[in-house]
């Protein structure tokens, strides 16, 4: 074992707990305004001025279950060393750490690799590579692609 | 002592001594006798060996020193020149610059240095070379001091490029947040503030100016390795090339410099294998049988041309249209439409040419789909003429800078994207009944050409709205070769802004040139007309 203790932030999502290796973040925030993306797949909010720089803001609730979310919630904005991506989410709920003695197990479900037991709930890890491999196949391809970005389409 | 700090500095002036040698010997090469130059090698390798030394690269400062013997026996005249002494020598630079890679990555800089090094110390002219008349050794200039070579070096100071491009960034900034001001002084209709804004944008301006002449590069940054380059490519192919370069002292932004580099090294390659013809081949057309390859560098106005002329076999318009119909990439009637100029664009579509297929019309193809990319990726364009039998030219038209640049801003369904000024060939409001039908396509006219009309609305995927009655505002731009009319709801403005490049994922979408932030706030993409489809 490394001597580095991991941390994880914990975060809701359609009544849902997930968890962020919180090596992969770089900022939270409310949502913020954003713009329409043409072209873009519907799992795109649309994109925000995150301190100058375009940002796309994916909404996880309809890409990881297909449902629109309930408007509100916050915004998880990506290390640029994963990518150039801020991820809408529910609500934050905690930061947790496994040097006392939190559990993290191998999983298999999409889009993760590993999940943690916490308060003996099994959460998975998000595994933000995943995601970001899927998201440049669906941009490169336009495979979901319908009117642009849910803002374009709304007009 | 440590000497680590100062590895930086050793490896990028290094770099520029084994720049400047490469260039040297392959003009020695057609002029032996230049006694500027082979008093130049010598000093870049004596200064070499010096720096190696001192750094603690002994086996650098070793293979230099060996190269410096040589360059010294040249000196002296007691060898010439000849072709197998510049051979030996680019040998020697080439194994130098792999040494310092290993160096700049962080390693010793070892290298298998003992054959060559034998072959320096050995080297013994061909038998059938003529040597150095002796009254040009008695008639020489003397040889000037090693120290002196740094005497007269104007004042300058090294820079990181990421200070630059910091700097570059933050003026940028400031044009967004005076953009900014600007919207919230029309809101406020406050006099006294707007007088305050427009001194405030000349100031802004004046500094964006300095800036980016801070960032300004001369081409001989990127031409400098090409006559090394292409000499090679043409020992290789058999082939006999005269190289020039024009224009090289014309300064360009860094960040252009560097995109532009890969595609002027595939234009070349591709001029000196499926351009020239062989020596015999010219011979027989009447030719000589040394080719000709120039690079043409030249500022016209707000942009720079920079031009790839060869005198070689050139292309057939028809020859080409006619592959790309039995390739599959257009109908025979659009081919029989197509003017010259834009049948010899068709080498540039995917699918051509390929590597492994490559014939004597298909040759010009290769990779030059990927080489209008990288040029339009910077706001470029590429422009194909040619001539059966006489030749052929590319020529690059490119902006000055890329960072700063003004956009037409359009709205379609309520969504504002931004075309670069540069790319609008014209802006149109149409009447509704100038649009006619051939097929299912809409047409109009615009100047003496008929043009197919197409919604901008329907290329973002974004819902149609009704045509007006009035007026139907449209963008005129070129889309793969074609002449297009973009129908968009209304034209926004124009205005400067500050292009900021697009991450991943939003990089993986064909069309977009980059993005902006408004002064408003509002983010905005910026198309790139050309690769919307």
């Amino acid at each position: 074992m490394s001597g580095k203790a991991r941390r994880f932030l914990i975060f809701t999502l359609h009544d849902k707990r997930y968890a962020l290796n919180v090596e992969d973040l770089s900022e939270v925030m409310v949502t913020p305004t954003t713009f329409p993306i043409p072209k873009a797949p519907e799992i795109f909010l649309g994109v925000m001025n995150f301190h100058g720089s375009p940002t796309p803001v994916l909404d996880l609730t309809t890409f990881l279950h297909g449902n629109p979310p309930n408007g509100g919630g916050s915004v998880l904005i990506l290390d640029h060393k994963i990518g150039s991506l801020a991820i809408r989410i529910d609500t934050v709920e905690r930061i947790v750490s496994d040097i006392r003695g939190l559990q993290v197990r191998q999983d298999s479900g999409p889009y993760r690799r590993q999940s943690i037991l916490f308060n003996e709930e099994t959460i998975p890890i998000l595994a933000m590579d995943l995601v970001m491999t899927e998201l440049e196949e669906r941009m490169r391809t336009g495979r979901g692609n319908g009117s642009g970005s849910r803002k374009a389409k709304a007009g | 002592m440590d000497m680590s700090q100062y590895k930086e500095l050793f490896v990028s002036e290094v770099r520029e001594h084994l720049q400047g040698m490469n260039e040297a010997i392959v003009t020695l090469e057609e002029a032996p006798d230049d006694r500027e130059k082979i008093d130049f090698l010598f000093r870049m390798a004596h200064s070499i060996k010096g720096m190696s030394a001192s750094m603690g690269y002994n086996e650098m400062a070793e293979l230099s020193h060996k190269m410096e013997d040589l360059m010294d026996r040249v000196r002296k005249g007691i060898i010439g020149f000849e072709p197998s002494v510049a051979d030996l020598l680019l040998e020697g630079c080439d194994i130098l610059a792999a040494m310092l890679d290993d160096v700049d990555s962080g390693g010793d800089g070892h290298y298998d240095i003992i054959d060559l090094i034998q072959r320096l110390v050995g080297y013994t002219p061909p038998q059938d070379y003529e040597t150095v008349p002796s009254d040009t050794k008695t008639t020489r200039k003397p040889e000037p001091e090693i120290s002196a070579e740094r005497s007269e070096t104007p004042q300058n100071v090294r820079v990181k490029t990421e200070v630059l491009d910091t700097l570059v960034n933050i003026t940028g900034e400031l044009i967004t947040n005076k953009n900014r001001v600007i919207s919230i002084s029309r809101e406020l209709k406050a006099q006294i503030l707007t007088d305050a804004i427009s001194d405030l944008s000349r100031l802004v301006r004046e500094l964006h100016d300095e800036v980016l002449k801070v960032r300004l590069m001369p081409f001989a940054t990127i031409t400098d390795r090409l006559p090394r380059v292409v000499r090679d490519l043409a020992k290789k192919s058999g082939k006999e090339v005269v190289f020039r370069v024009s224009g090289k002292t014309i300064e360009l932004d860094r960040g252009i410099l560097e995109e532009l580099a890969d595609p002027l090294l595939h234009l070349l390659r591709n001029a000196v294998d499926h351009g020239l013809e062989s020596p015999d081949e010219r011979r027989a057309a009447g030719k000589k049988s040394e080719g000709s390859i120039a690079v043409e560098v030249q500022r016209e106005k707000d942009r720079l041309l920079v031009s790839i002329v060869d005198d070689g076999k050139g292309m057939d318009p028809r020859r080409i249209a006619t592959t790309a119909v039995e390739k599959g990439l257009l109908r025979q009637e659009e081919a029989a439409a197509l003017t010259p100029q834009q049948a010899l664009m068709l080498i540039c579509l995917p699918g051509f040419s390929t590597a492994t297929e490559v014939t004597d019309v298909s040759g010009r193809g290769v990779g030059m789909d990927a080489v209008r990319a990288a040029v339009q990726a910077i706001g470029g364009t590429l422009t194909i003429d040619s001539t059966p039998g006489k030749g052929s030219r590319f020529t690059l038209a490119l902006p000055l800078t890329i960072s700063i640049i003004q956009i037409l801003l359009v709205e379609c369904s309520s969504v504002v994207v931004a075309f670069p000024v540069s790319k609008v060939l014209r802006t149109v409001d149409l009447k509704k009944d100038a649009i006619f039908n051939r097929g299912k396509r809409k047409f109009i006219v615009v100047g003496n050409e008929e043009i197919p009309l197409a919604s901008l609305h329907r290329l973002l995927g974004l819902p149609l709205t009704p045509l007006r009655e009035e007026s139907i505002p449209a963008v005129v731009v070129e889309i793969k070769e074609r002449t297009v009319g973009l129908v968009v709801d209304r034209f926004v403005g124009q205005q400067d802004v500050f292009v900021k490049p697009l991450g991943s994922p939003l990089n993986r979408m064909k069309g977009f040139f980059g993005g902006a932030i408004l002064g408003n706030g509002r983010v905005v993409f910026i198309l790139d007309p050309a690769n919307i489809l």
